[in-house]
Order: C-alpha cells, then sequence, then structure tokens
C-alpha cells in the first residue's frame, strides 16, 4: 500500500484533486438553498413600468413572479459562481501562501527539500480547481440551454398558444360584456385563485410570465390561458369592477339588441321569443339560468305576461336592464344578452350613452309595426278599423328608426358588413284578422314590403348588413302564430353565432331556404 | 420574501441535469456508460 502511494503518489493526488472538485462545486451549490436574491414580482413590476403607460383605466403591468429562464436562473448562476469563485480561493490561499509567497517558511526548503509535498499539493488544488470551474461550466450550459429554449422554442409556443386563444375569441364570439356598466372588453380581468390575495391579472395569456401556468405575487399558481382560467378564476370588467359570471371570456358571448320604433311591439317580441326559447330549451333538456337578479326579475315578469295572453307594459323612457341568460351548464355553456330600449331613446340625443349596447352587439333586431307603413295603414282604415285601434300602432315612419340605428353603428365605426339583421315584422295576428295575407317566408316578406312602399329600407338593409332575414311573428295571439313563431328570429340568429339552441339548425335551414 | 416554489424546483431540476451530465462525463472518462464513446479509452483519438 506504502509502495503502491509512493510509486503512484501524483496520480493519487491528481484523482483526489477530482474527486474534491465536483465535492468543491457541490458545494458551492449550497448558496442556492440560502436567501439569496429573488427576481420578485415587484422588481418585474417596476422594470416593465419604465416601459408601460398606464392608461385612464389605472390599469399596469400585472404582478406576478417572471418565468425561472427570464432572470432567476442568470441570479442563481451569478450567485454559484460567486460562491465557487470564494471558495476555490480558499483552497488556494494555504498553498499560494506558502509555497509562492513564504509565510509558512522559507519557499526554497518547500520547493527543494520538500519537493513532492507541494507538487503533491498543486497537483491536488489545480485538479480541485479544474473539476470545479469544469462541473460550473456544465452548469452554465445547462443554464443557458434553458433560456435559449425558452427564447426559442418555448416563446414559439407562448405566441401559438396566444394565436388560439385569439383566433378562439374570435370564431367563438367570447368578448367579455358586462351588464353593469355595458362595457365588453376581449379579456376581462381575472383574479387570484387565493381568498386572500384576490389581486385582478388583467393580461392573463401565455407571456414570459408563465406559458401553462402563471404564479401571482402571493406564490398561488393558476392557469396562464385565458380559456382555462375562466372557468376557475373570478372574472371582473376592466373598467367597472363588477364581477362577472363565471366563464367570462371563455364562453361564447351573444348580445342581441332590439330595436325599432315605439310601439312597435319591441318589448312584446323580446319576451315572446324568450318564452319561445325557453320552451324549447326544457323539451330539450337544456338548463337555462338567469344571470343577475334584475335579469330574472323582468324575465319572470315579462314571461308570466307573455303567458297570461296580457299585453305587456310600455317600456320606461328611462330604459330598461338587459335580460342576461346562460344556456346550458359548463365549458359549453352560453350567454345571451338581450337588449330593449323605449324607442324614445333612438330619437333623443339625451339617451346615446344609454344605447351604447347597439354597438357592441353581434346580432340585431329591428321590429317593424306593419301598421306604421301607410299603404297598410290605408288598407286597414276603411276596411277594419278596429283592428287599427287595437294595433297601438308606432309613432313614426318605418325607415326613421332603421335609418338612426344604422347613421349611429356607421357613425361609431361599426362594420355593418359584419353583423346580422333580423327584420321583424310585428303584430302578424293582427294582419290576419284584418284579412291581409301575411307571408311566413323571408323573399316574399321582403317582396311585400316593397309593395308596401318600404322599397328603400328593404334594398339598403340587405346591402348594408352581412346576412338579412325577414320574419313575421305574431307575440300577442299565440293560437295564430302558426309560421309566426316569434321564437324563430332570436333562434336563426344565435343559431348563426354557434350557439347549439334546440330548433337553431331548422331556424338556419328555414331562412337559407327563404 | 419566501421563494416560491416553481423556482425551487427548477433549481433542481438545472442542478440535476449539470451534476448528471458530470457523472456521465466522469464514468465516460473511466470507461462506463454512453459517453465511454466519447471520453473513455475507446475514444479517437484527437490531437497531434
Amino acid at each position: 500500500m506504502i509502495s503502491y502511494i509512493l510509486s503512484n503518489g501524483y496520480i493519487i493526488a491528481i484523482q483526489l484533486g477530482l474527486v474534491f472538485g465536483l465535492i468543491h462545486f457541490a458545494w458551492s451549490l449550497n448558496v442556492l438553498r440560502t436567501g439569496i436574491p429573488l427576481y420578485t414580482p415587484q422588481d418585474y413590476y417596476q422594470e416593465r413600468l419604465k416601459s408601460y403607460r398606464i392608461g385612464p383605466d389605472n390599469i399596469g403591468p400585472d404582478r406576478v413572479w417572471p418565468a425561472y429562464a427570464i432572470r432567476q436562473a442568470a441570479m442563481d448562476r451569478a450567485e454559484v459562481k460567486g460562491n465557487l469563485k470564494r471558495l476555490v480561493a480558499k483552497l488556494w490561499k494555504w498553498p499560494a501562501d506558502t509555497f509562492f509567497k513564504g509565510r509558512h517558511g522559507p519557499r526554497w526548503a518547500w520547493w527543494i527539500l520538500l519537493f513532492p509535498v507541494p507538487a503533491s499539493v498543486l497537483l491536488f488544488t489545480g485538479a480541485a480547481f479544474l473539476t470545479s470551474w469544469f462541473s460550473y461550466w456544465v452548469y452554465w450550459a445547462v443554464i443557458f440551454a434553458f433560456q435559449f429554449t425558452d427564447k426559442t422554442v418555448i416563446a414559439s409556443v407562448r405566441v401559438h398558444l396566444r394565436g388560439r386563444e385569439e383566433k378562439r375569441r374570435v370564431s367563438m364570439y367570447t368578448d367579455a360584456a358586462c351588464m353593469n356598466c355595458l362595457h365588453v372588453t376581449p379579456w376581462p380581468a381575472y383574479h387570484c385563485l387565493n381568498p386572500n390575495c384576490d389581486l385582478p391579472h388583467h393580461q392573463l395569456q401565455p407571456s414570459i410570465l408563465g406559458t401553462f401556468t402563471r404564479h401571482c405575487e402571493c406564490g398561488t399558481a393558476f392557469p396562464a390561458l385565458p380559456s382555462r382560467a375562466a372557468f376557475q378564476l373570478k372574472a371582473t370588467c376592466r373598467r367597472c369592477k363588477g364581477v362577472l359570471p363565471q366563464g367570462a371570456g371563455a364562453v361564447r358571448d351573444i348580445r342581441v339588441p332590439v330595436f325599432g320604433d315605439t310601439s312597435a311591439g319591441k318589448t312584446r317580441f323580446l319576451y315572446a321569443s324568450l318564452n319561445s326559447l325557453v320552451a324549447e330549451a326544457e323539451r330539450a333538456s337544456i338548463p337555462v339560468a338567469f344571470l343577475d337578479d334584475s335579469s330574472r326579475n323582468a324575465a319572470e315578469l315579462g314571461l308570466k305576461l307573455i303567458r297570461a295572453g296580457h299585453d305587456t307594459s310600455k317600456t320606461p323612457e328611462s330604459g330598461c336592464p338587459p335580460i342576461s341568460l346562460q344556456l346550458r351548464k359548463g365549458h359549453d355553456r352560453d350567454f345571451i344578452h338581450l337588449f330593449d330600449a323605449a324607442g324614445e331613446q333612438y330619437s333623443n340625443a339625451r339617451y346615446f350613452d344609454d344605447l351604447r349596447f347597439l354597438e357592441d352587439g353581434q346580432a340585431l333586431v329591428y321590429v317593424l309595426d306593419p301598421f306604421s307603413i301607410d299603404a297598410v295603414r290605408d288598407q286597414v282604415t276603411g276596411s277594419n278599423p278596429a283592428v287599427l285601434a287595437a294595433a297601438h300602432v308606432a309613432e313614426h315612419n318605418a325607415e326613421i328608426a332603421y335609418g338612426e340605428v344604422v347613421n349611429r353603428l356607421r357613425g361609431a365605426g361599426i362594420s355593418l358588413h359584419s353583423q346580422r339583421l333580423a327584420v321583424v315584422v310585428s303584430k302578424a295576428d293582427l294582419l290576419h284578422a284584418a284579412g291581409i295575407g301575411v307571408a311566413t317566408r323571408s323573399d316574399a316578406i321582403a317582396k311585400w314590403l316593397i309593395e308596401m312602399g318600404l322599397y328603400n329600407l328593404v334594398t339598403a338593409a340587405g346591402r348594408e348588413f352581412r346576412d338579412v332575414t325577414f320574419f313575421t311573428v305574431a307575440s300577442l295571439d299565440t293560437a295564430t302564430s302558426q309560421g309566426h313563431d316569434p321564437g324563430l328570429p332570436l333562434r336563426w340568429l344565435l343559431a348563426a353565432h354557434g350557439v347549439k339552441v334546440p330548433g337553431g339548425a331548422a331556424a338556419l335551414s328555414a331562412a337559407s331556404s327563404k | 420574501v419566501k421563494t416560491p416554489q416553481f423556482i425551487i424546483r427548477n433549481r433542481i431540476i438545472t442542478v440535476a441535469i449539470a451534476l448528471l451530465i458530470i457523472v456521465l462525463v466522469a464514468l465516460g472518462d473511466v470507461g462506463i456508460g454512453p459517453l465511454s464513446a466519447v471520453f473513455g479509452p475507446a475514444a479517437p483519438k484527437i490531437g497531434i
């Protein structure tokens, strides 16, 4: 054994040095277990503020832990390097002091009389030095590979995921609508899962703050994809901070404004179509729920009147809240918002802001009172004045309400070519009673309206909107509503926007065959 | 500030990968393991 050591002393010193270098490096990693500096959400926030302009909504960058490879990995590597330098300096201190600086006896004595000692020690420390730094550079390369992958492969995955989310948003009409302030936003704010934190996250998307998972300032993890987070986190409106229903920003959200002249039958039509939709859903065992108390109360009252065959009351000039309902449960639920406004609001500039829902609606319903058409009124006045009295004829020319809404939409820069319009000729039951034959096919209804003098309205609507279908509905006397189902226009609009509504396919095919 | 779990997890992963590579190189140097063909005695000699 002794002879082996004597004959292979230098080799043993080198081998021991190699092993010790590995231990040395492992020891330097110990610094990662201590409280080394962290790149905190606050640091990220302050850094982002330099290039982020906070708008009037006072929404700043999100306070989130950035992904490890972004900064923390480099900070960890620097700490390990610093620690390794200190350890190597410690290791070299005694040999350097002894063999090169002469602090532990004369140097010549070490190098001439005890040559094997400095040689073995220096071989040991040299091997340890090389191994520890080789190990560090392997660690450096691993971190670099992490960062490189993050900036190339993972970054492209993030772009792909963001694109997929955006495509889903556009194709499924998932923009979140707040029924409190009528603000529509592509992505609402999602709040941290931790009830003690509840921090809002306004830019929840796959990013350097997390590709699939995001870590809030409080450390709580949640999905970084809005299509997944919407079903787990609380969503709020970015403008009024009101709470949105679960799934907002990820489920189909269709807004249907109903417009028309005063006494055209908008409110009646709205509740009659809602009644038809609810009945069809019940038959198909599809759960229907109202999204807020005001919707529930208004709908219950309206549906009660419709089912009892009573007249609906006139919409107050100050307007009424939208009716928001949810079809189905779970991830394939759909939100539907029905808007109604008093006819006076369309012709009064005072209510301009109250009609903001017109600009955000994807599917419009124009309710046209046939008795407001001069030619029809002339026919009925002589032959059947009682019908005319029962009709509560709309106040203005049928084209005025249409023109006001279309002009407003155009003025707001809304592309009408992307919207669908259902032109609903109301009071079909009264037309029957007056002895006027009422068509049920869209092209026949359009032809009849042209014959009655509404050539401009019919041609303009066909030219301006992406898709126009004409309907005749009987909302009061359901016994005569054969072929004039008030639910048909709503089902057509919803089905055209991808809502799996009962009877929707039939409504679509009926409209396309017209 | 408490270090979040995901940072600790990432540190463990990076260190583990680095140590694995080092161990494989060391083993390869003595002719054991997948890197022995590169670093071992049987590896092709490069240089002068």
